[in-house]
């Protein structure tokens, strides 16, 4: 096991921070050795010094998508904190079917890790509209930094041991069984969602319009206060007024800093024009 | 030259140094036969020419002894020494008959003969006197005697030795040139003898180098097969193209090589990984048959055990690296768990220190507030004494300014007074007019003031009244603000408590979330790299499945057994643990491949978002 020193943590975890805002305290050590080793091994570098030269001297890019592959944290799981999906399916879909008017409806997924999130979203969109989804646009931007779980995302295959928390009509009309080991999500599922790669810590977000109901949940946890507050900012600018913003049912915004309106725990929303 | 390669070397030998005697035989037949034609040549010269030199010669020297003889008669005197010489004369005719007759003989060609005719003509001739010279001296007629050998016989006697010498002669030049004809047959004869020697010479040779090679080729040939052999090198071949012992030896050969080839392709096989052969043994004393065979057995049964045995590392080796890279999946998503888990507990952690911050806040503004509270209180109480005391003051006020008032009042009417007195005074009151006139305005605007100010005081007092209400009021519900503030400091008291326990216990569980994490991040690191190792290990087992499996193996051998499965418990371990994987292969963390094509600047994001 190839082993880091302060020193080189100090100077990754600075590399890290700047480049995708995640913040690696001192106590993540053994989680970044622990996720390096390989990478390391199978370059053939003996020291993170080494490693971290060549992700500042790569021109390519691939170096830092590798790293950053490795360093975030991509767990996720179907139906993750139902609750949202419930408040999202009763108030927040009829508020936005009424609102807006030109149908096409705005939805972000910030760190969409392997996928489940928006997928959900999709089949509760479809779900929702039924026969009327012709008339409207509803496809969902999910975004994450790592490469590689968007690959897998976008294939829509999942091993059916997760599939299995799904509600049975879902799985009926919106899931195809591969064989005994995994399914893919149907053509017109995985259509409504378009993967992109975004690193949330660009400084301008260059979208054409603004957000309905933006999702980041449990990507914040990552980051330390300040970045959270840019990136909150950030997101309330790109909310459209009435948009809702649902965050990880740990995660918390400092009701007396930021613009957003306390609904409940974990939904805040930007208020409505008087 | 088959049948003669057939045949056996001694054979061969002896037909060939038969051939060479032959030979010798020949030249010295040639020999014999020119020698023998010399001889001839050699005896005919002397017979024909040679010897009739001698009688002729002979002939010559009895006819001048009997012409000596028979002048001696002449001298003679006594008849005895007579008759011994008429007795010579006898014995001399007859041996020049004897010898004419013998030259006579011998005579072969016709000058020869010619001449000898003329000889023997004379002879006779001669003859006839000798006889009468006999008679004569039988009759003793000496006279007549001399008269025969000094006259008579004198010119025939002269011509008869002319004639023999003649006929020496001629013989002579016959000889001379016999002779010669003799040295010119001689000479063929060594020319003759010289090229069959020449012959004889050359064919023994050729003769001896054909045989020779004929024996020594096949024998070289051998020796390089041999020396070959000697080499290693079993890609030789040879043919007996006889039948004699080179033959035969080439036969055995032919078959030495043959089981060396066999033994050496039999290697061949085994060092190609064949043990299938079947290695013949072909008698007691074989010893590299019976080695190869018990090398080819016993390889065959520790190949077959070793290929046996790998077989089963490879499969349970295979099972313990889809075990640990089953145990590393479960690894890495339980570190990513507990990851995300411990990035929401600091979360929460930190929330609840600040909730317990806030609460420690708000606990010390409510003790503020109640502070405040009381002393708001005790300043309500200070205010209605205030109050009290400013109504007291408003009434001194009220009446400073009722005096004040009826001050206005009598400057007001002074003022018109003076207006009155200023009109009188017409011109020159003018400016006392004025005067007056704005003394009257003050005057009214004191009273005016007066009047505001006793309205102010009224209404203030009437507000004093009320603010003193109020403030009762308000000092009531201060007290019950108090109250409340004493009860809800209490609880924020208790929240505050509640709160810091909260975040010391919070603290403690992330503490330990982070030391399980810590173990958890490392174990998945181990077992990562455990399970690359059991992946190494796989592989080598399967390439020594592999390898083994190049040989060829027969199928027929024991001691199949003695290397049983792994551990009954082992086994199902695996199993188990390769069913749980199968179980929970996530295909979304199997697949690692290679990224988005880079963009030019190394920033990680798509440029476009579809409709976003």
């Amino acid at each position: 096991m190839i082993t880091i020193t302060n020193k080189e943590f100090k100077e990754l975890a600075t590399y890290i921070k700047a480049n995708c805002g995640i913040n690696l305290k001192v106590e993540k050590q053994a989680l970044v050795t622990g996720r390096l080793q390989n990478v390391l091994v199978q370059n053939g570098f003996i020291s993170f010094s080494e490693y971290y030269n060549y992700i500042l001297s790569d021109k390519t890019g691939r170096a830092v998508s590798t790293l950053l592959d490795k360093i975030t944290t991509n767990y996720t799981f179907f139906m993750r904190e139902a609750d949202h999906f419930d408040y999202f399916k009763d108030i927040v879909l009829p508020f936005c079917s009424h609102k807006v008017v030109n149908k096409d409806l705005r939805i972000w997924c910030a760190g969409c890790s392997t996928g489940e999130e928006p997928y959900t979203l999709a089949m509760i969109l479809d779900e929702y509209f039924g026969k009327e989804k012709v008339f409207w646009d509803t496809k969902i931007l999910a975004t994450d930094i790592s490469s590689k779980v968007l690959d897998a995302a976008k294939k829509g295959v999942y091993c059916n041991k997760e599939i299995r928390t799904l509600p049975a009509q879902w799985k009926l009309n919106y899931i195809k069984k591969i064989d005994n080991e995994a399914s893919i999500f149907v053509d017109k599922i995985r259509n409504e969602v378009i993967y992109r790669k975004f690193n949330l810590m660009e400084e301008v977000f260059p979208f054409k319009r603004k957000f309905h109901v933006i999702f980041c949940r449990n990507v914040m946890i990552y980051f330390d206060e300040k970045t959270k507050c840019n990136l909150v900012n950030k997101f309330y600018e790109l909310l459209e007024p009435g948009g809702y913003f649902f965050i990880g049912h740990s995660e918390s915004l400092n009701r007396e800093e930021t613009r957003f309106k306390y609904v409940m725990p974990a939904v805040y929303r930007k208020e409505l024009m008087r | 030259m088959k049948w003669y390669k057939n045949l056996k070397i001694s054979a061969k030998l002896i037909l060939g140094f038969i051939i060479i005697a032959l030979i010798a035989g020949f030249v010295g037949a040639v020999g014999l036969v020119n020698i023998r034609n010399i001889n001839n040549a050699d005896t005919e010269l002397f017979e024909e020419n040679t010897l009739g030199v001698s009688y002729a010669s002979s002939a010559g020297t009895f006819l001048q002894r009997l012409r000596y003889n028979s002048l001696e008669l002449t001298i003679l005197e006594t008849k005895e020494e007579r008759d011994e010489v008429t007795v010579k004369l006898e014995d001399f005719t007859k041996t020049i008959d004897d010898l004419l007759l013998q030259y006579e003989n011998r005579i072969n060609d016709e000058a020869d003969t010619a001449q000898f005719a003329i000889v023997k003509t004379k002879w006779e001739q001669y003859k006839g006197f000798i006889h009468e010279i006999i008679q004569s001296v039988k009759e003793d007629n000496m006279q007549r005697v001399k008269d025969i050998i000094l006259v008579d016989s004198d010119a025939v006697g002269t011509d008869l030795r002319n004639e023999l010498a003649e006929l020496l002669t001629y013989n002579d030049e016959a000889a001379k040139e016999r002779s010669d004809h003799n040295d010119v047959l001689a000479a063929n004869a060594s020319t003759t003898m010289l090229i069959s020697i020449i012959f004889g010479v050359i064919a023994s040779i050729v003769l001896g180098l054909y045989i020779s090679r004929v024996i020594s080729k096949p024998i070289n040939k051998m020796v390089q097969v041999a020396d070959k052999l000697a080499m290693g090198d079993v890609n030789v071949n040879v043919e007996a193209d006889s039948k004699d012992e080179i033959g035969s030896l080439a036969t055995s050969f032919g078959k030495m090589i043959e089981n060396i080839r066999k033994q050496a392709l039999a290697a061949e096989r085994i060092a190609d990984g064949d043990l299938t052969v079947d290695v013949d043994i072909r008698s007691e004393n074989d010893l590299l048959g019976k080695k190869l065979f018990e090398l080819v057995l016993n390889n065959n049964e520790i190949l077959s055990n070793i290929a046996a045995a790998s077989e089963q590392v490879a499969v349970g080796s295979k099972q313990v690296s889809d075990a640990s890279i089953a145990l590393s999946h479960g690894a890495t998503e339980q570190a990513s768990a507990v990851e995300e888990l411990t990035a929401s507990l600091e979360e929460i952690s930190s929330q609840t220190e600040l909730n317990a911050k806030n609460a420690n806040q708000a606990n010390e503004l409510a003790e503020n507030a109640k502070t405040n509270a009381v002393q708001g209180n005790s300043q309500m109480q200070e205010m209605l004494k205030s109050m009290e005391e400013i109504n007291e003051s408003s009434a001194n006020i009220s009446k400073v300014i009722k005096v004040i008032d009826d001050i206005a009042f009598q400057t007001n009417i002074l003022a018109l007074n003076a207006a009155v007195e200023a009109a009188r005074a017409g011109q020159h009151g003018k400016g006392f007019a004025v005067v007056a006139e704005e003394v009257r305005n003050l005057a009214a605007r004191s009273a005016n003031a007066a009047k505001e100010t006793t309205d102010m005081i009224e209404g203030s007092i009437k507000k004093a009244e009320g603010g003193t209400r109020i403030a009762r009021d308000t000092a009531e519900a201060l007290n019950k603000i108090v109250h409340g503030i004493e009860k809800v400091a209490t609880l924020v008291n208790d929240i505050a408590i509640a709160s810091n326990e909260q975040a010391i216990g919070i603290t403690q569980i992330n503490q330990g979330i982070m030391q399980v994490s810590q173990v958890v991040q490392t174990n998945s690191a181990t077992s990562e790299e455990s399970a690359s190792a059991s992946e190494e290990l796989s592989s080598q087992a399967a390439l020594l499945k592999e390898t083994v499996g190049k040989f060829k193996l027969k199928q027929n051998t024991k001691s199949y057994n003695k290397l049983n499965e792994i551990s009954p418990e082992v086994m199902m371990m695996l199993e188990n643990m390769y069913s749980k994987r199968k179980n929970s292969q996530s295909y979304v963390t199997d697949t690692y491949e290679d990224f988005a094509p880079s963009k030019p600047k190394i920033i990680l994001n798509d440029r476009e978002f579809g409709k976003y």
